[in-house]
C-alpha cells in the first residue's frame, strides 16, 4: 500500500471509522452480556438464600 | 420446523451458544486477520481507482452485512408471528443494532469513496436513497422496541415493521438495473464475477469476516436478551413477595 498515493486520506478514514465502530459495538455487546450474567448470578444467589431460609 | 422447535427452549439455546461461541469468535478473528492482510498488503492498487479501491474491502462487506442482517431479521420476525417461536422475536431484536451499524458503515464508507471517484459525497440516486431508507428502517425497528414496554405488543409491531421494510431489500438489489444510477452494477452475476481474483479474494474473505462477526455478536446479544428477561422475571417475583 502506497501511503503517499492520491486520496489516501479517504482510505485511512474509512478503515479508521470501520475499526472504531466495529470495536465499539463488540465491546458494548460483550460488556452488556457480562454485566447481565453478573446481575443474574447475584439475583439467583439471593433467591437461593431466601429459599433456604424459608425451608429450614 | 421440528429442528427450529428444538432450539425454542432457551436453556438448550444457551447450552449451544456456550459451546459454539469460542469457535465462531476464533474464526471471526482469523478471517479478519487474513482479510485485512490481503486487502491492505496483497491486493494491488486499481489501474483506474488507485489506492481508493481498498475502500471496497470495508464498504462491500458492510453493505452485504446490512442487507443480509435485515433479511435475517425479517425471516425471524415472520417465524415469530407465524409459529410463535419464543426465540425468534429475541433473535430479530438482537440483530437490529448490528445491522444498523453495518448500514451506517456502508453509507459512510460509500460516501468517502464517492468523493474522490464521483466528485461528491452523496447523490439522491436509487441505490443510495434505498440504502438510506434501510438505515431509517433499522432505526424505526429499534425505536419500536424502545418505545413500547409490553414485550408481546412490541414484538408484534416490530415484526410488522421488519416485514413491511423487507420490500426495500429487492429494491436495493435491483435499483442499479431498474433506474439510471451512479452506483456500479453488482460485481457477481450468474455468469461469474467481473472482478479480478486479486481483488475478489480479499473481498470475499472480508464478506465472510463480517458475516462471522455478525454470528459472534448475535449469539452474545441473544444470550444477553435472555438474561435480561430472566432478571426482569426474578425482580418481579421479588417485588411481588415484598
Amino acid at each position: 500500500m502506497d501511503f503517499s498515493a492520491k486520496h489516501m486520506e479517504f482510505v485511512l478514514i474509512c478503515y479508521g471509522i470501520s475499526a472504531f465502530m466495529l470495536l465499539a459495538m463488540t465491546i458494548t455487546i460483550v460488556m452488556r452480556s457480562k454485566q447481565r450474567d453478573r446481575q443474574l448470578a447475584v439475583l439467583e444467589k439471593a433467591r437461593g438464600k431466601k429459599h433456604h431460609k424459608e425451608t429450614s | 420446523m421440528a429442528r427450529i422447535e428444538k432450539f425454542a427452549n432457551p436453556t438448550r439455546f444457551l447450552r449451544l451458544q456456550e459451546a459454539v461461541q469460542p469457535w465462531v469468535t476464533i474464526i471471526t478473528v482469523l478471517l479478519f486477520a487474513a482479510g485485512l492482510y490481503f486487502a491492505l498488503v496483497k491486493a494491488p492498487a486499481d489501474y483506474q481507482q488507485g489506492e481508493t479501491v481498498r475502500i471496497m474491502f470495508v464498504h462491500v462487506p458492510a453493505a452485504w452485512g446490512a442487507t443480509m442482517v435485515y433479511m435475517f431479521m425479517a425471516i425471524s420476525s415472520a417465524i415469530g408471528i407465524i409459529f410463535r417461536h419464543p426465540l425468534a422475536d429475541l433473535s430479530a431484536k438482537a440483530a437490529a443494532p448490528i445491522g444498523a451499524v453495518f448500514t451506517f458503515l456502508a453509507l459512510v464508507t460509500g460516501a468517502l469513496w464517492g468523493k474522490p471517484m464521483w466528485g461528491t459525497y452523496w447523490v439522491w440516486d436509487a441505490r443510495l436513497t434505498s440504502f438510506f431508507v434501510l438505515f431509517l428502517l433499522y432505526l424505526g425497528y429499534i425505536a419500536v422496541w424502545q418505545a413500547i414496554d409490553d414485550y408481546h405488543r412490541a414484538a408484534k409491531i416490530a415484526a410488522i415493521v421488519a416485514l413491511v421494510g423487507a420490500i426495500n431489500v429487492p429494491i436495493i438489489k435491483f435499483s442499479v438495473e431498474w433506474w439510471n444510477s451512479l452506483h456500479q452494477p453488482s460485481i457477481m452475476s450468474s455468469s461469474g464475477s467481473s472482478v479480478h481474483s486479486s481483488i475478489l479474494i480479499p473481498l470475499l474473505i472480508m464478506v465472510a469476516a463480517y458475516s462471522f462477526l455478525f454470528l459472534t455478536l448475535h449469539l452474545l446479544a441473544i444470550r444477553s436478551e435472555l438474561r435480561k428477561r430472566k432478571i426482569q422475571q426474578l425482580q418481579l417475583a421479588q417485588a411481588q413477595k415484598v
